[in-house]
């Protein structure tokens, strides 16, 4: 596969999210606005480039039996750094983001990509994997938040869209509205990747 | 044998890297991050206080945590106020437990022993219901209460504070938890007011 190609399938076609379906926790319990889904894709796009950059650097040096207990090492200190760097320099976002920060640690995607990826690549076509990935990654996070904030506040990134008339649906915010986001948008992904296909 | 040993040392290798990376990071944002949990003090006193801009002389009051009459709702410490030794008034942080977890209040006290501003901290109320407790419509509610002339209860239970409509919990939170730190206040008054060792006095 191309450069390019290892880049961009991480946006449509190997989604994490819409079509891996991975990493959904942090996915339905951070998205409650625009701003948080793209501090948490931000977020995890950086430990993700991080650790795919190591691991595929190291992929030769680690002996296949030690490969996940090194994996986690690896990735719990990008995370650590993230975490720290967050809260000396985006206090708000750190605060909002809170215990989901720590979690990325056991975020299936930057496991998946590290294992299924990284450790079998070279540094290159890793970072054009991360960087896809953790985009789509970030899209993905961001659309969910956007529509959750759009129903369940009327705002979108903390701007009055639907107008003073509008009655939230808090629901949309409360996390039956992540399930329904989620499902709704995973089916229309779905239907238009069917048709795409036919 | 030779494997073996390998494996032992990659992966103490990375360890040993990963901790100098880890104590490198910390040690460049450490000063930061404090000084980020001050400011953000600092703004939550403002907030209590219109007064501060005029009052640079903080002190801060460590309190024994016997002073709690209630284990689960304690004052972390309270700040005095003073403008050339003269008391401007009190400020005090209180933690009360609320539906989703820890809610940490910052509320100020005039020397009239009245309440010039509540402020919430920190919280993780659910959003859209709960976490309207941040509003400053809701604050206001609080502001002029004592402990004398104030029914200490939620609107609906026929008190005088305004509750959030569907946040009863997180309202009665915060209402017991300001009213509880009242209460600890006066009974520690002259404590408080006394306490000048002069340790932390103009570090603000």
């Amino acid at each position: 596969m191309t450069l390019r190609g290892e880049f961009t399938k991480g946006i449509f076609k190997e989604n994490p999210t819409f079509r891996l379906v991975l990493g959904i926790c942090p996915t339905l319990a951070v998205t409650t606005s625009a701003a948080n889904g793209l501090g948490m894709g931000a977020a995890a796009t950086s430990v993700l480039l991080g650790s795919n950059i190591f691991i595929s650097l190291l992929r030769r040096v680690i002996p296949d039996k030690v490969r996940i207990p090194a994996f986690i090492v690896i990735i719990s200190t990008f995370v650590t750094i993230i975490d720290l760097s967050m809260a000396a320099y985006m206090p708000e976002l750190h605060s909002a983001l809170g215990i989901f920060i720590p979690l990325i640690v056991v975020n299936c995607i930057i496991m998946a990509r590290a294992e299924a990826f990284a450790s079998k690549a070279a540094l290159l076509p890793s970072i054009a994997d991360a960087v896809g990935m953790g985009i789509g990654f970030t899209l993905a996070l961001t659309m969910i938040g956007s529509l959750r904030e759009l129903f369940g506040n009327g705002t979108v990134l903390g701007y009055a869209v639907m107008g003073p008339g509008y009655c939230p649906a808090v629901i949309m915010i409360l996390p039956p509205g992540a399930f329904l986001t989620m499902g709704v948008l995973l089916s229309a992904i779905n239907w238009l990747a069917r048709r795409r296909a036919a | 044998m030779r494997e073996f040993a390998r494996m032992i040392i990659v992966l103490t290798a990375i360890c040993c890297l990963s901790a100098v990376a880890l104590g490198a990071v910390q040690v460049m944002t450490a000063e930061r991050i404090a000084r980020q949990q001050w400011l953000r003090k600092i703004r939550a006193l403002n907030a209590v206080f219109h007064l501060y801009e005029d009052a640079p002389d903080l002190q801060v009051v460590d309190v024994a945590s016997s002073w709690a009459s209630d284990a689960s709702r304690k004052v972390r410490k309270f700040y005095v106020l003073r403008n050339n030794r003269q008391v401007l008034g009190t400020a005090f942080e209180i933690s009360a437990p609320g539906y989703g977890g820890w809610i940490d209040i910052m509320v100020g006290v005039t020397e009239a022993d009245a309440i010039s501003g509540i402020r919430i901290i920190s919280h993780n109320e659910t959003p859209g219901l709960g976490a309207n407790i941040v509003r400053d419509s809701f604050a206001a509610g609080f502001k002029g209460r004592n402990l004398q002339e104030t029914n200490w209860s939620l609107k609906k239970n026929g008190g005088d504070i305004d509750q959030i409509s569907g946040a009863t919990i997180s309202s009665a939170a915060v209402l017991g938890a300001v009213s509880e730190g009242l209460r600890i206040y006066r009974a520690h008054k002259d404590e408080i007011m006394a306490s000048d060792d002069g340790r932390s006095r103009g570090d603000a």
